[in-house]
């Protein structure tokens, strides 16, 4: 593909991602701020729960740890329940221009991710703050290491969001339910994912969380980055289950779109 | 430049709808005859037509004729049931003005946004926006959401937008009347330019007398997916009334 082919591609989604997040915070009083607020409350509340009365993490990096895990999943949630509706709330586009369909889900996924990303600058601000020693006794190797790492969990993390939104996107122009049913995954999805923990699971069950949760290996790994997190012992089955699953998610998704990119304006 | 060869679109037509995944489990277990379709709609019914470069191709019919679904067809947002259609040429559907239109946005916003969605890049648009709210003669507008505009504002700015789409073949769906007397007259403009240009037109209409005076090939499409095709000038000249 030529460079001028990419043009128009990331025009469209810039402007539709931007136009979303734009919408999403002007009618509010705290406007774009409420991106930040949002986590910041939801992290006091869950420490408070978490850290302080059931005590379940005792070391000085648990609220790092917590409001990065909080982060990041609300990046998820953001972005998978846009997704979803991206069909729907842009039923005149779908119905009456003839661009790829993928543009409206990319699209749900890029707006939240530039909230993320914005909310990393004030992780990274905060830990930089705390834990500057922590930083400067790394060698340069291990800082490569830890760069690397970040880049492959936020790689993942972003084909696991991406997929699910095209699936979901689709799955809710044909069964309008699937709304009800997501919500519920993204409400109790928290408890099964390490965020207020890191890894309550046995041995034996490991390689089967690690499938059925795609989310939980990048996020223990973006979490090694910054913080001593105990890592689980997978061997190279559990490892390539772990991604076979996350590429069966891209593959199904993009044959979804393959079947039905054509006839998904009839269903709206 | 389009080919249309033995297309057929149908919908089906349900009893009642199932767009939950609860309906679809709980009609699981009952009778087929009771959940299924009470049949087929069949809107365009094996049509084949050919429509040349620098043609004014009129498409006419009574309501729920299938002359928008043809339109969609034709601009490739809906696929047909069977048959196929080819189209050399990049097409430009004005099938309905200001589609990704957002009322919570700005006039400068919705521009970027419309703009970007028919091919247009930004540099461009920056570009061209004085002239684009100008020619909808709104330019003090500029930075007013688009709720506190009137619906002829709306449809201004949106034809404003579009007439800036560079395609080949342009398909209007019944939206050459847009506005008050003086902006009509751009349109009717705009549309012999494309018309000067040899671009390809394809036009929903029911004005008689527009489809008389521009027309080079008339189409009259009929409940049920019959069809006429006119091409002969005289032909259509001589039209008296469209049922």
């Amino acid at each position: 593909m030529k460079l001028s082919q990419w043009r128009p591609i990331t025009e469209r989604l810039l402007v539709l991602s931007f136009m979303d997040l734009k919408l999403k915070y002007q009618s509010g009083v705290l406007g774009f701020f409420w991106s930040f607020f949002k986590p910041l409350i939801q992290f006091f509340a869950y420490y408070v729960i978490f850290g302080i009365m059931l005590k379940v993490g005792k070391s000085v990096y648990y609220p790092f740890e917590l409001f990065l895990g909080i982060l990041t999943w609300a990046w998820f949630s953001e972005s998978t329940i846009l997704g979803m509706s991206s069909f729907i709330n842009k039923k005149p586009i779908i119905t009456q221009i003839a661009m790829n369909r993928l543009y409206p889900p990319l699209a749900a996924f890029f707006s939240p991710s530039m909230n993320y990303l914005l909310n990393m600058l004030v992780f990274f601000s905060a830990y930089l703050i705390f834990f500057q020693d922590d930083l400067f006794h790394q060698t340069a190797y291990m800082f490569l290491q830890g760069f690397a790492v970040f880049l492959q969990a936020i790689l993942t993390m972003s084909i696991v969001i991406i997929s699910m939104n095209i699936l979901l996107a689709y799955l809710n122009a044909r069964f309008r339910d699937i709304q009800a049913i997501w919500e519920l995954v993204i409400m109790y999805g928290i408890f099964v994912t390490p965020i207020f923990y890191n890894l309550p699971i046995s041995p034996e069950y490991q390689t089967l969380y690690f499938v059925l949760n795609p989310l939980a290996l990048p996020l223990l790994l973006l979490k090694s980055v910054f913080f001593p997190v105990l890592l689980p012992h997978l061997n190279y089955w559990g490892y390539g289950l772990h991604y076979c699953m996350i590429a069966f998610l891209l593959i199904l998704s993009l044959k979804l779109h393959q079947r039905f990119r054509l006839t998904i304006a009839d269903f709206i | 430049m389009i080919q249309i060869k033995h297309v057929t679109k149908t919908f089906k037509r349900y009893n009642e709808q199932h767009r939950t995944l609860k309906s679809v489990v709980i009609n699981l277990f009952r009778p087929k005859q009771q959940v299924v379709s009470s049949g087929e709609l069949c809107v365009v019914n094996d049509l084949t037509i050919n429509i040349g470069k620098g043609e004014v191709f009129c498409i006419t019919g009574p309501n729920g004729a299938g002359k928008s679904t043809l339109a969609k067809l034709i601009a490739g947002t809906t696929s047909p049931t069977s048959g196929h259609i080819k189209h050399s040429g990049h097409v430009i559907p004005f099938l309905e003005l200001g589609v990704a239109f957002n009322i919570e946005l700005t006039g400068i916003d919705n521009l970027y946004l419309n703009g970007v969605l028919l091919g247009l890049s930004i540099k461009y648009l920056t570009q061209q926006k004085n002239e684009i709210f100008e020619f909808a003669g709104i330019q003090e507008f500029m930075h007013t959401p688009l709720k506190y505009y009137s619906t002829g504002m709306q449809l201004r700015l949106a034809f404003s937008i579009a007439r800036h789409a560079k395609g080949d073949i342009y398909i209007f769906d019944e939206i050459l009347s847009v506005g008050d007397a003086e902006f009509q007259k751009k349109c009717v403009q705009f549309f012999k330019d494309l018309k000067q240009n040899k671009k390809t037109i394809i036009i929903i209409s029911h004005d008689l007398y527009f489809i008389k005076e521009h027309a080079t090939h008339l189409l009259v499409l009929y409940p049920g997916g019959k069809y006429r095709l006119m091409d002969d000038q005289k032909e259509i000249e001589a039209i008296q009334y469209i049922t």
